[in-house]
């Protein structure tokens, strides 16, 4: 049975080293700029006819755009407006790479921490130049939830600190996870069935079995790559709400 | 797992980088103004054709009650009209009857009149007649000539007993 970590695997396709930056074109790259050939043809070819009244295409494009423009809008306020076509570029990455990524054979660009996490951290350090930026040092007040007694604060402080410093790491993880697990169940799902088709016989016949799943769970799978990446958006303007607008 | 493999994360950043921000740069100056340009022109646009309803409204609401007046003004002048034909022609025919009705009666008199003095010749010549027929045969009975005003006042008695007794 192939390794379902197979699919991880990060190939170098053209080694490239520049001022010792290792560049390499490898799977992963190649994947990246099919993401975003692909969003960029869908949300530019959408718009080509600037039709007053939309197509089908054209309506999935506002739709997606208005999806995300409200999404910024209810948690961000009009101070996120700045924010916007950064969260609509994060957001439409993140579902290009996860819905991509369910092509059979195609390598998922979301499955990588090193990805999931560099989004994470520049999200996590926007957060704290913006919010010092807007607020100066009262920006610190958002580890001291209101109406804390003086009491517990030298309890609530360290506790909200931590929680804001896991930031990145939950946020990063949840995308990596949710993509890793969701591969590997379909691809060791995906080993049962030519194992057993293989073998023959009955065995052949059981092999019904693990491909209606898989089928089930490519469902699930399309499911989960959109709510991932609308979480990672929202979870974006979240945080992006701290630093706008200080509030807890 | 190969995702913690240190060798690969370098040129994934790097690329990340690269294409993350040639997609940033692409949405930024290209895709997003194009799409809000869109739907601006858009809210404008129904904006406009609104108001613009509104106004075709007002208007169709103006030439409606103008028509309405006229219409109204035209139904009052026909009425009026319908009723002065109708009295002129209901004087006219009340006219016209009672001409017809003094012009009948005057002919039933007139008509009257003659029947009566022609039925009084006539009664008159039947009893000139009959006198004459009765002074003759008085003549050839006694054969004598009586006179005439003898006969006449004889058959006026006759005729009248037999009326009397007719009645």
């Amino acid at each position: 049975m192939a390794n379902p970590l197979e699919q991880f695997e990060v190939v170098r396709a053209v080694p490239i080293e520049i001022a010792g930056i290792d560049a390499s074109i490898t799977n992963a790259s190649i994947w990246m700029l099919i993401v975003v050939t692909s969003m960029t043809l869908f949300l530019v070819g959408g718009m080509r006819r600037r039709a007053l009244v939309p197509g089908r295409w054209q309506s999935m494009v506002e739709l997606s755009y208005e999806f995300v423009a409200n999404m910024v809008r209810e948690n961000v306020g009009t101070g996120g407006r700045a924010y916007f076509p950064f969260v609509f570029t994060l957001f439409m990455f993140i579902l290009g790479a996860n819905v991509t990524g369910l092509i059979p054979g195609a390598f998922t660009v979301t499955s990588h921490l090193a990805v999931t996490f560099a989004f994470a951290a520049l999200i996590f350090l926007g957060v704290i130049v913006i919010g010092f930026a807007r607020h100066g040092l009262k920006f610190l007040t958002l580890f001291v939830a209101p109406g804390t007694p003086a009491a517990f604060l030298a309890l609530i402080v360290p506790l909200e600190v931590i929680s804001f410093c896991t930031r990145p790491i939950t946020h990063s993880v949840r995308l990596f996870a949710n993509m890793t697990a969701g591969h590997i169940l379909l691809k060791v799902f995906g080993g049962f069935i030519v194992s057993l088709g293989a073998a023959g016989g009955v065995l052949a016949a059981v092999g019904i079995f693990p491909l209606v799943f898989n089928v089930a769970l490519t469902a699930l799978e399309l499911l989960v790559a959109v709510i991932q990446a609308y979480v990672f958006a929202i979870l974006t303007c979240v945080y992006l709400n701290d630093a706008v607008n200080l509030s807890h | 797992m190969p995702q913690f493999d240190p060798n690969v994360i370098e040129p994934q950043l790097v690329w990340l980088v690269i294409s993350f921000g040639l997609f940033y740069f692409l949405m930024a100056r290209l895709a997003l103004p194009r799409i809000s340009g869109v739907l601006q022109e858009r809210v404008e646009r129904v904006a406009d054709d609104l108001d613009q309803a509104e106004v075709l409204k007002r208007e169709s609401d103006e030439v409606r009650e103008a028509r309405e007046a006229t219409l109204a003004e035209a139904r009052a002048a026909a009425a009026r009209k319908v009723a002065e034909a109708t009295a002129r022609a209901r004087a006219d025919a009340e006219a016209s009857l009672a001409a017809l009705d003094a012009k009948l009666a005057q002919e039933t008199a007139t008509a009257t009149a003659r029947i009566a003095e022609e039925q009084a010749a006539a009664r008159r010549e039947i009893d000139r007649v009959a006198a004459e027929g009765c002074r003759e045969i008085v003549k050839k009975l006694v054969g004598e000539a009586v006179a005439a005003s003898v006969t006449h006042k004889a058959v006026e008695d006759a005729v009248a007993s037999l009326r009397r007794g007719e009645a």
